[in-house]
């Protein structure tokens, strides 16, 4: 792989071990990817936030690296955290864990990365425009910015987007270069999808069912908004990892391919009804829920806004906590908009942040969520060590289950 | 029988240890308890066993890009396996094993999948830049 004068000095340590460690990973990648050169991107971000995902050993990492004085001079935002940093002990959180995740944000704070904390970048002060070629980690804006935006990334790791954004640069190789964003996988939807959680049950199903490197594209989607899109991203980045997918009629990249001839070697996929019945039932609950959770991926406006007038009238049951999760940036658009304070008088509340995913839930006294994020289903069972159930189910059912109307 | 693969992490000596495969993807994030090692993804065959010490051959990655800081996360806490091995390798799992120093390969073919056995005893070796790695003693 080619280097320039000043990438081979990095790497040679002439600026430190950290950005020499940090391009020894990018330069490893671009060489195993069989990447011609590196690229200089403006945009990152980065996964690896919550302290309940990384623990102390990332920490420890991030505490040492945050001692060298080195920080990004791109425009590089943050994960989801453990909790609200600001609103964290009406949370419940325990202050043990608050302590520890103020510290991972207080390190990749002095790297130059806006403790924005969310899974929404492109919904937060962090969008790529179309083309544009950035470093993003989290599985779900990976997909989406892939797919819906069509800017180009990398399915990079928490660690490699986080070098990538000190060294400013990442290895032009994968879906950066347009031969590997052609579709290989001709998904037919053969069920009309009644609501988001049917986007999110069609994304869960349609990860199970590929390999890393396959670009699905759908038809039938014609309908789809951009967050049905979220949804779908998302649950197929968790059951699989599909970084990029195309929609007939609705994503921007569809055009070109169709024009470059559509696929690589074409496959199909048919997509019932009965099938996504079997993805309900095998993200299904089986004791009583004490926790709605919307808000995986975090919630655009318009999402909220649906919640907020979708709850107005009704008030959540006693012993049952009605959660909705969002960035900070839409946070505050919602709350000028009125749509918080609808959310609280129905007894409902908004945290920013942080989500039911990489929050300490199973140290807060919740059993069951219901969510209508297949994502969400998928890994809170697996990360509270099956204390607590997850289920799939609609915000409609979600709030009707939720509330006494 | 010995497979052909590429070298991510590199390592001295032979590696020796029981080998724990599966032709399921694995998020290292969610499917491993980062806590003990163990393997927890309600979907894998091979739930229930524990990732330390062994030669964890599996087909490529799913999910959270969080993976790479578990890795690093277990390698920190002694629990990483003693070779990763797989078909494809991906950022999320190649950051990991870098920033872990854990042994790995990668562009092994499927086949493994149909001569190599859970609880058998694997030998992995660097000749030339290059890995190979086979059955040592076969599980009775």
């Amino acid at each position: 792989m080619y280097l320039s004068q000043s990438e081979e000095k990095i790497l040679r340590g002439d600026r430190g071990w950290a950005l020499a460690k940090a391009m020894k990973l990018i330069v490893t990648l671009g060489e195993l990817g069989d990447a011609e050169k590196l690229v200089s991107i403006r945009k990152a971000q980065i996964s690896g936030v919550s302290y309940k995902t990384v623990g102390d050993s990332n920490l420890e990492l991030l505490e040492m690296l945050a001692k060298e004085k080195i920080k990004t001079k791109i425009n590089a935002t943050l994960n989801p955290a453990g909790m609200d940093l600001d609103r964290w002990e009406e949370m419940g959180i325990p202050q043990f864990f608050a302590k520890k995740q103020l510290r991972i944000c207080n390190a990749y704070e002095k790297l130059g990365i806006k403790r924005t904390c969310t899974c929404t970048p492109y919904l937060s002060g962090n969008k790529p425009s179309f083309g544009e070629m950035v470093g993003f980690s989290e599985s779900s804006a990976i997909a989406y910015v892939n797919s819906v935006l069509g800017a180009k990334t990398n399915r990079h790791g928490g660690l490699d987007a986080l070098s990538a954004a000190l060294i400013g640069k990442v290895p032009l190789m994968g879906y950066l270069l347009h031969e590997n964003r052609r579709a290989n996988l001709f998904v037919n939807v053969k069920f009309k999808p009644k609501n988001e959680a049917d986007y999110a049950a069609l994304g869960y199903f349609i990860g199970k069912s590929t390999q890393a490197d396959d670009v699905p594209v759908f038809n039938g989607l014609a309908n789809a908004t951009p967050d049905n899109l979220k949804l779908l991203a998302a649950a197929s980045a968790a059951s699989g990892a599909i970084a990029l997918f195309h929609v007939l009629g609705v994503t921007p990249e569809i055009k070109r391919i169709e024009k470059g001839g559509i696929t690589r070697r074409l496959s199909t996929i048919e997509v019932t009804s009965e099938v996504i019945k079997s993805i309900y039932d095998e993200l299904s609950a089986n004791i009583k829920p004490n926790l709605i959770a919307i808000g995986c991926p975090h919630c655009s406006l318009k999402e909220i806004k649906t919640i907020a007038y979708m709850l107005a009238g009704r008030m959540i049951r006693e012993k049952m906590k009605f959660w909705v999760f969002t960035s900070p940036q839409v946070f505050s658009k919602a709350e000028k908009k009125g749509y918080i304070n609808m959310i609280k008088t129905s007894g409902g509340d908004v945290f920013k942040h942080t989500c039911m995913v990489v929050a300490p839930i199973e140290e807060m006294g919740f059993e069951c969520v219901l969510t209508n994020s297949a994502k969400a289903s998928f890994y809170i069972p697996r990360l509270t060590k099956n204390r607590c159930q997850a289920g799939l189910h609609s915000l409609l059912d979600c709030v009707r289950l939720a509330t006494n109307k | 029988m010995e497979f052909e693969a590429k070298v991510i992490q590199g390592w001295m000596n032979e590696i020796i240890g029981k080998i724990l495969i599966t032709r399921s993807k694995l998020s290292f994030l969610g499917d491993i308890d980062a806590d003990t090692g163990e393997i927890v993804g309600w979907d894998i065959d091979i739930k229930g066993k524990i990732i330390y010490d062994k030669i964890l051959i599996f087909p490529g990655s799913r999910g959270s890009t969080v993976g790479s800081n578990v890795l690093y996360g277990l390698s920190r806490k002694g629990l990483a396996p003693k070779l990763i091995a797989t078909c494809r390798a991906e950022p999320i799992t190649i950051s990991g094993a870098i920033f872990g120093e854990i042994p790995m390969i990668s562009n092994l073919s499927e086949a493994i999948f149909n001569h190599f056995k859970n609880d058998d005893f694997g030998s992995a070796k660097i000749i030339d830049g290059k890995a190979y790695i086979k059955q040592i003693i076969k599980d009775k």
